[in-house]
């Protein structure tokens, strides 16, 4: 006697069964159950569950809990590694700030990198205190996965950041195990890689350069070398392109972000054809 | 065993058919041939043995933390054979009675191919004498028992007071051939007749001399140590060992109001071997769970190829740490200890030197602007120490903009710059082209004045290299910084070396990348 075919498969999956029509409410329970799995429910203590928000409700809408999650592994892989380096340590501030200036661990490459070094005057416009700062200075990844494991574990730091060159999915979850072990939230830093390789982290991103319109007119030489207008036009805020690829429990995203080295502000560039007149930064909460 | 002490070739040391022979260290070779015309000889290597001897003086340390080689009453002149002192005072019945410890020794040192006499007494003169003249039956060990030490002593031959060979020469052509024959004459008419040598001899060994001995390794009284009957391989094993170590170490330190700053791990292998694993702590501990953790990275470099039967660990450095107190604000106490021990764990595996805070200086130079110092090395910084105050007002952002990234030496660049004050308009670095689009600047950089640029590389090797890199022309030592953007919205931080001068081609350099 034939077997009613699937009926023992799907059992697990719940929201099939109760019906294939998209309802509203069959996508929410859709997506619930979604979340549970993933974890975003009451499965896993609500403490491990915290978010940071960016404080701009463009990126936290688009987050799940409306925020970057804390106690988890986040994964940004640097075209640019001066403005990938930066938006770790925007985060890393913001995670130390919160956490009234608890250290930050950070493992540096200085060797393989070739991109220089953390350069400590510059930590304090991103809001980390150099003297709160444990650097560690390795030349493996398996030293910088061992020394971010060791920091996620003490969970004694408010946040750990590893610049690694490749690791494996197991070597991920490891971290990620340990970030929601101890609520200590672990970004880690990488290199431009063609194909990201699968890896447990809670989001990843991209972070890029912009190439910026030209909205000033190339100044023109001329003789009066009194009135002499200055070469080239000024840098103003700097502006990262940063591609969420990847986020678990939400979708991926893309935004023009804007940060103000002078007042620390992150904020959303708007399309130029929408640009209000006069840009009002949205300030990063806290 | 032959040495030449002044022009004479005399026996160092003899093994045991040749002293049934008659023939007796500290001999000329000459008797001894007389005597025993087939006699073996080859030469003593005296630093060698002095060396070998010091080795079993740190083994000895499985018994004791206090043990020293005997430097003053060994060789030839003490009818040959080095000794060790071993302080025992409170360690014996870890091994079961004094007795049960000599017995250990003398069986360990069988294994390792020394035959050993031993003997415990309340003085090092008594236990010297008695190790040496002893009428050994069975057992190669005896003990002078408390308040025995005169009638025992009296036995003796005069050689037993560590007397020069002359001395002992001259007692006897006098007929006094016993410790006991000295006993009753006067010490100062000793010393007359003799020299102060017999009557100071006399005197360590009943006592009423104290004699210091300088142990091999300076004794730290915070001392716990493990031995097994049989001995351990497994790593499991030795971890385990370890965490207990550590364990009882912090229960002493703890009793004492200490906290361990440096740590030392002996293995003791049977083969003689004496290995040691070091660590140090950043701030005073007796955490036994952070001490023993301080070390488990490092136990593999052990080889444990034939076991290990003793582990001891030392405190060598300590602190003090006051009582651990329920503080007001618990967690901010935890935080502090928590990430003291991290960087601990962090600085024992990776190297003191890798794992780094950072220190800002008073210096405009980039490069000196900031000094990466070890964690371990330096205290750690009050809770809430910001930056060193009056120099940069605490978090706020700087005035001038820094790069995230330092380049660990500035690199040079092919430049073009339309107008010898202007920030260039494109560059080539590492065989890619910038090309400017937005430029802030410049920011003039220039050394201190009362650094005067030269004067300073002189004095800082380092800094040599730096501006040895930078293409010599630091003459003025003035930069002028430019912040860039190129086309693709990258930043970089790029300084014109020196004063623009008509005629010349000035260098550019990329220092930094922005965020």
């Amino acid at each position: 006697m034939p077997r009613p075919s699937g009926s023992a498969r799907n059992r697990s999956l719940p929201p099939q069964k109760r019906g294939n029509r998209r309802t509203p409410a069959n996508l929410k329970r859709l997506k619930a159950h979604i979340q549970r799995l993933e974890g975003f429910d009451g499965t896993l203590a609500e403490a491990n569950r915290q978010v940071l928000p960016f404080g701009i409700d463009e990126i936290d809408d688009r987050l799940p809990g409306g925020g970057l999650a804390r106690g988890a592994l986040h994964e940004v892989f640097a075209a640019d590694s001066g403005i990938a380096t930066a938006f770790c340590a925007l985060l890393a501030g913001r995670l130390a700030k919160d956490a009234e200036n608890a250290s930050v661990l950070w493992c540096e490459r200085p060797w393989t990198l070739d991109a220089g070094a953390l350069y400590g005057p510059a930590l304090l416009q991103f809001g980390i205190d150099p003297a709160r700062l444990i650097l560690v200075r390795v030349r493996r990844d398996n030293d910088a996965l061992w020394a971010m494991e060791e920091g996620l574990r003490c969970g004694q730091v408010a946040a750990v950041v590893g610049e690694l060159d490749d690791i494996s999915l197991t070597a991920s979850r490891r971290l990620q195990l340990a970030a929601e072990e101890t609520g200590v939230t672990a970004l880690s830093l990488r290199s431009k890689v063609d194909k990201p390789p699968p890896s447990a982290a809670a989001t990843r991103w991209r972070l890029d350069a912009v190439t910026r319109e030209k909205d000033q007119p190339r100044a023109n030489h001329n003789n009066d070398f009194l009135n002499t207008p200055p070469a080239l036009p000024g840098l103003g805020a700097a502006r990262w392109q940063a591609e969420l690829f990847r986020c678990r429990g939400g979708t991926s995203a893309n935004w023009m972000m804007e940060w103000n080295d002078e007042t620390g502000d992150l904020s959303v560039a708007a399309e130029i054809r929408n640009r209000p007149p006069v840009q009002v930064a949205a300030r990063l909460a806290g | 065993m032959i040495h030449e002490t002044g022009g004479q070739l005399l026996l160092h040391a003899v093994n045991h058919t040749a002293e049934q022979a008659g023939i007796r260290a500290g001999m000329t070779l000459a008797d001894a041939f007389a005597i025993l015309p087939d006699l073996k000889t080859s030469e003593a290597d005296i630093p060698a043995e002095t060396k070998s001897l010091s080795r079993l003086a740190d083994w000895c340390g499985r018994y004791t933390p206090w043990t020293a080689p005997d430097e003053e009453g060994s060789g030839a002149a003490f009818a040959g054979g080095g000794s060790i002192w071993l302080d025992v005072t409170g360690c014996a019945h870890l091994f079961g009675g004094e007795e049960a410890l000599m017995r250990d020794i003398i069986g360990r040192l069988d294994g390792l191919g020394f035959t050993a006499y031993a003997a415990i007494a309340d003085t090092p003169g008594a236990a010297w004498a008695a190790a040496r003249h002893t009428r050994y039956k069975r057992r190669r060990w005896t003990s002078v028992r408390k308040g025995q030490a005169q009638d025992v002593l009296a036995m003796f031959p005069v050689a037993g007071l560590r007397l020069e060979h002359d001395t002992i020469s001259g007692l006897q052509t006098v007929g006094l051939r016993r410790i006991g024959d000295l006993m009753p004459i006067p010490r100062a008419a000793l010393a007359d007749r003799f020299g102060s040598d017999v009557a100071g001899r006399l005197d360590q060994a009943f006592g009423d001399r104290p004699e210091p001995i300088s142990p091999l390794a300076p004794a730290s009284p915070w001392h716990a140590r493990i031995s097994f009957a049989e001995p351990v391989g497994r790593s499991e094993d030795i971890a385990d060992a370890v965490r207990n170590l550590a364990h009882d170490l912090a229960s002493m330190l703890e009793n004492d109001g200490l906290g361990a700053r440096r740590l030392t791990l002996t293995f003791y292998h049977p083969d003689g071997v004496v290995d040691r694993l070091e660590a140090g702590t950043s701030q005073a501990s007796r955490n036994a769970g952070h001490l023993a953790r301080l070390f488990t990275s490092k136990l593999d470099r052990i080889t444990a190829a034939f076991g290990i039967d003793a582990i001891t660990l030392t405190a060598t450095t300590n602190e003090k740490l006051s009582p651990a107190q329920a503080a007001l604000d618990r967690r901010d106490e935890n935080h502090n200890t928590g990430v003291a021990e991290l960087a601990d764990r962090l600085s024992n595996r990776l190297g003191s030197e890798n794992v780094v805070q950072l220190t800002l200086q008073e210096s405009h130079i980039p490069e000196r602007a900031i000094s990466a110092t070890p964690v371990t090395a330096r205290p750690r910084p009050a809770p809430t120490a910001p930056w060193r105050s009056g120099f940069l007002p605490k978090n706020q952002p700087l005035r001038r903009p820094r790069p995230l990234r330092l380049l660990h030496r500035p690199e040079e660049v092919e430049a073009v710059a339309p107008v010898p004050d202007d920030p260039p308009v494109m560059f080539r670095w590492r065989k890619q082209v910038f090309r400017i689009e937005h430029a802030d600047g410049p920011e003039r950089i220039a050394s201190e004045w009362w650094n005067d640029g030269l004067g300073l590389l002189e004095t800082e090797p380092e800094k040599e290299e730096t501006n040895a890199a930078s293409g010599g022309a630091v003459q003025d030592n003035i930069r002028d910084y430019y912040r860039v953007e190129d086309c693709q919205g990258r930043r970089f931080w790029v300084y014109r070396d020196g004063i623009y001068s008509p005629g010349t081609q000035p260098n550019w350099y990329v220092h930094g990348v922005f965020g």
